[in-house]
């Protein structure tokens, strides 16, 4: 009764259920005999780099992971591009359900973006680079590849040569009385906010001019405690010491580093070089015993330059014999009888000085020293800084002043008009030939 | 026996004379030297049969450093005995009323502000203004009290020490460093000039000291025992501090600040004849000379660099006043 009940009034749900069933049977042989899909998609792609950041020049390594879902083998082509430049490409044969780890080497250049390809996958990761650049102290400073903010307490005018005066926040309060940045047509030094000098720091407002780099002499003995005190609060210092001519070559490439203007740094070494080498193939052949004793005096007649700093290399440079070099130290306070003992044939007055040349000609002490007897005492242009490539033009001054007869054909004004004008664009603010 | 301790330490001054004559870097055979002394001396126009330099290293730069030495020496233990006698204080140095640091800030702000006068100058009369700041606060009801007149120079040294720094801060370091060297004092730019300027105001006070000792000698033994024999203190004290500091203020601007030449000069003195100053201000004035110039003589001859005699002297007097303060358990004041 039941089974007829059901057997009657089942016609339609018999249809429905063979219905289900046929459309299931021709889904499943539909899907069995639809083609493989295409292997591509069926990757899993994993791209790492082994460090946070890289320095300038660090080999990356990048490694690559590539999981094979499929269950057949497959050859790839792996391609890794860095900023659209191709690094690597290669084809990969992958296993079948297993994984290819694949390691791609590169130098780090500059801060980039990594693409990876695999096939038609693709991932990409961003390349962290940092500049690092050894300062006077032998320290390695990392610092950002493109600095924004930079405050300079030392050779603020070696930035502006180099074509980066963009990037400076803040200057040393010195800055403001130097007659180069005080001749720039195209910046207003005083607009340029200071914190003070690398011998008077106020660090508050230095944190207000919220600075990226800071540019610090080492003079003082207090630099060292300066130093970690702004590293702490994660401001960069590269400190800065020079004592020969040496080091500003040094200086400037290290700025050309710092500033991401190494073509330019090189540039201002040429000019240098020009003057330079023109000085050094009058003077080189001169024998020893012939060249004239010189020495330079400081803010006082009797501190005189010793064995270190650049104008110990100048007098040297410029075919003289510096006496007091047998001293030790940049200045060196001597006795008058030392000064009458070494008899020098040249004097040389730092530019600064508050004494002139007719204080050392009129002074009783000094008449029988040659350099007075002979009139031959001098005094350079103030402001004048010996360690920026002006100060080439201050060795071929001193070459002049010590060997008059091999520069007689040489106008230093001349000289210095076109050193400033393709190292700061503008004539020399400092007079040369009286 | 006594006398000629009394004669030895009197003459003192002329053996380190001729001593230091022949001292310097420069290699003049001793005996050149003092024929070229005596010879420019007694026949000023001869011409000389030496190279030009002897002549130069002897009578233009020896001989002024060395005058110069005698008469600092001589001014700053005159000036401290004077001042210790009137104070009653074995402490009190020519600098005690403010003098070095006054003099300090007028140099620094010298070298800081350019300025018509010179660093001289300035030291000169900052150095005397800060001593009559000192005086001025120091005075209650015209009479002026020897510890308020120490407090005094101890508030005037500061304020001119505060005032000193804020220069400081604005110096730049080259100018610093000649500020620094100035304040350890030294001889080594002594020229004839400088003996010219200092030799009349400092032998005018060693004598005018010299002729006041026996006022010194009452008004040491305290202002109401000096009023009761019948001495005008205040005037009295006026003029003997004016003497003292003016010959200090003098040496100071001439040769920067030379410590502890008039704190332990007078005290070695005092040692040897007594507390009497009718002997102790003439022989403070000749072995303070004589001190002064063999330390300086020792500054300029053990490098080849010159040494501050500053330091020299400062560095010598700090065992000696040790010894001092051990051996008397500081009751060297009699």
């Amino acid at each position: 009764m039941k089974r007829f009940k059901l057997q009657g009034k089942s016609s339609a749900a018999v249809a429905t259920v063979s219905l289900v069933v046929a459309v299931v049977v021709i889904a499943v042989a539909v899907y069995m005999l639809w083609p493989a899909k295409p292997a591509e998609c069926r990757f899993e792609l994993q791209a790492s780099l082994d460090k946070p950041y890289y320095r300038v020049g660090d080999e990356v390594s990048l490694s690559i992971v590539i999981r094979n879902l499929n269950d057949t083998a497959t050859t790839q082509t792996v391609e890794v591009k860095v900023d659209n430049e191709v690094v690597y490409s290669e084809d990969v044969e992958i296993p079948a359900s297993g994984s290819k780890t694949v390691a791609v080497g590169f130098k780090a250049e500059k801060p980039s973006t990594i693409t990876v390809t695999v096939g038609e996958d693709s991932t990409t990761l961003s390349l962290e680079v940092v500049r690092c650049v050894t300062d006077f102290w032998g320290r390695d400073i990392e610092i950002p590849y493109n600095v924004e903010r930079v405050v300079v307490l030392a050779e603020y005018e070696i930035v502006y040569a180099l074509g980066a005066w963009d990037k400076v926040v803040g200057v040393s309060k010195y800055a403001y009385t130097n007659p180069v940045m005080c001749a720039l047509k195209d910046i207003n030094i005083s607009e340029v906010p200071s914190p003070g000098s690398s011998w008077s720091l106020n660090v508050e407002e230095l944190l207000a001019l919220d600075p990226q780099v800071v540019l610090i002499y080492g003079f003082s003995g207090r630099t060292a405690e300066t130093v970690e005190q702004l590293e702490n609060l994660g401001i960069k210092c590269v400190v800065l010491e020079l004592n020969s001519l040496d080091d500003i070559y040094r200086l400037i490439r290290l700025y050309g580093q710092i500033f991401g203007k190494e073509d330019r740094a090189e540039e201002l070494i040429q000019i240098m070089n020009q003057t330079l080498d023109m000085i050094r193939e009058r003077t080189a052949n001169i024998p020893y015993d012939e060249r004239p004793k010189v020495i330079h005096t400081w803010s006082k007649k009797l501190k005189v330059t010793g064995n270190m700093g650049v104008i110990n290399d100048l007098i040297e440079l410029a075919g003289g014999v510096n006496p007091a070099s047998e001293l030790e130290g940049k200045y060196v306070t001597v006795s008058i009888e030392q000064i009458i003992e070494w008899d020098p044939d040249v004097i040389i007055i730092w530019g600064i000085a508050k004494y002139g040349v007719e204080d050392i000609m009129n002074d009783t002490q000094w008449q029988t020293i040659s350099a007075v007897v002979n009139g031959r005492v001098y005094k350079y242009p103030r402001g004048i800084c010996t360690w920026s490539p002006e100060v080439v033009v201050l060795a071929l001054k001193f070459a002049k002043w010590i060997h008059p007869e091999l520069f007689s054909d040489v106008n230093v004004q001349e000289v210095a008009d076109q050193l400033f004008m393709e190292v700061y664009g503008i004539p020399s603010p400092f007079e040369w030939e009286p | 026996m006594k006398k000629l301790k009394l004669l030895v330490l009197a003459v003192l001054p002329i053996p380190a004379f001729f001593f230091s004559l022949v001292i310097g870097q420069f290699d003049i055979p001793p005996l050149t030297v003092y024929e070229i002394f005596f010879t420019k001396l007694f026949n000023p126009l001869i011409s000389s049969p030496w190279p030009p330099a002897y002549e130069v290293v002897v009578w233009n730069i020896r001989l002024p450093r060395v005058l110069l030495a005698l008469l600092v020496g001589a001014s700053l233990s005159v000036s401290g005995t004077a001042l210790q006698g009137l104070f009653r204080n074995p402490l009190v140095s020519p600098y005690i009323l403010g003098l070095s640091w006054g003099a300090n800030f007028g140099v620094a702000l010298s070298l800081l502000i350019p300025l018509p006068f010179s660093p001289q100058f300035m030291a000169f009369s900052f150095g005397l203004l800060a001593v009559f700041l000192a005086y001025s606060i120091a005075k209650v009801r015209g009479e002026t009290p020897v510890i308020s007149l120490v407090l005094a120079g101890v508030i005037v040294s500061a304020f001119f020490t505060a005032l000193q720094y804020i220069a400081k801060f604005f110096l730049d370091p080259q100018a610093l460093q000649g500020l620094v060297y100035w304040m350890m004092g030294g001889f080594y730019l002594a020229h004839w000039d400088d003996v010219m300027v200092t030799c009349i105001p400092i032998i005018f006070s060693v004598v005018m000291l010299s002729l006041m000792s026996w006022r010194i000698n009452v008004l040491s033994m305290g202002d109401a025992e000096a009023k009761m024999m019948g001495l005008n203190t205040e005037l009295n004290k006026v003029v003997i501090i004016v003497l003292a500091t003016v010959m200090a203020a003098v040496a100071v601007s001439v040769v920067g600040t030379i410590g502890w030449v008039g704190l332990i000069i007078p005290h070695l003195v005092r040692m040897a004849v007594g507390p009497d100053h009718r002997k102790l201000i003439p022989l403070s004035a000749t072995v303070g000379a004589a001190f002064l110039l063999v330390a300086d003589d020792l500054a300029r001859s053990i490098t080849t660099y010159e040494l501050p005699v500053g330091i020299l002297t400062t560095l010598s007097g700090v065992p000696f006043f040790v010894y001092l303060l051990k051996k008397t358990k500081g009751r060297s004041w009699s």
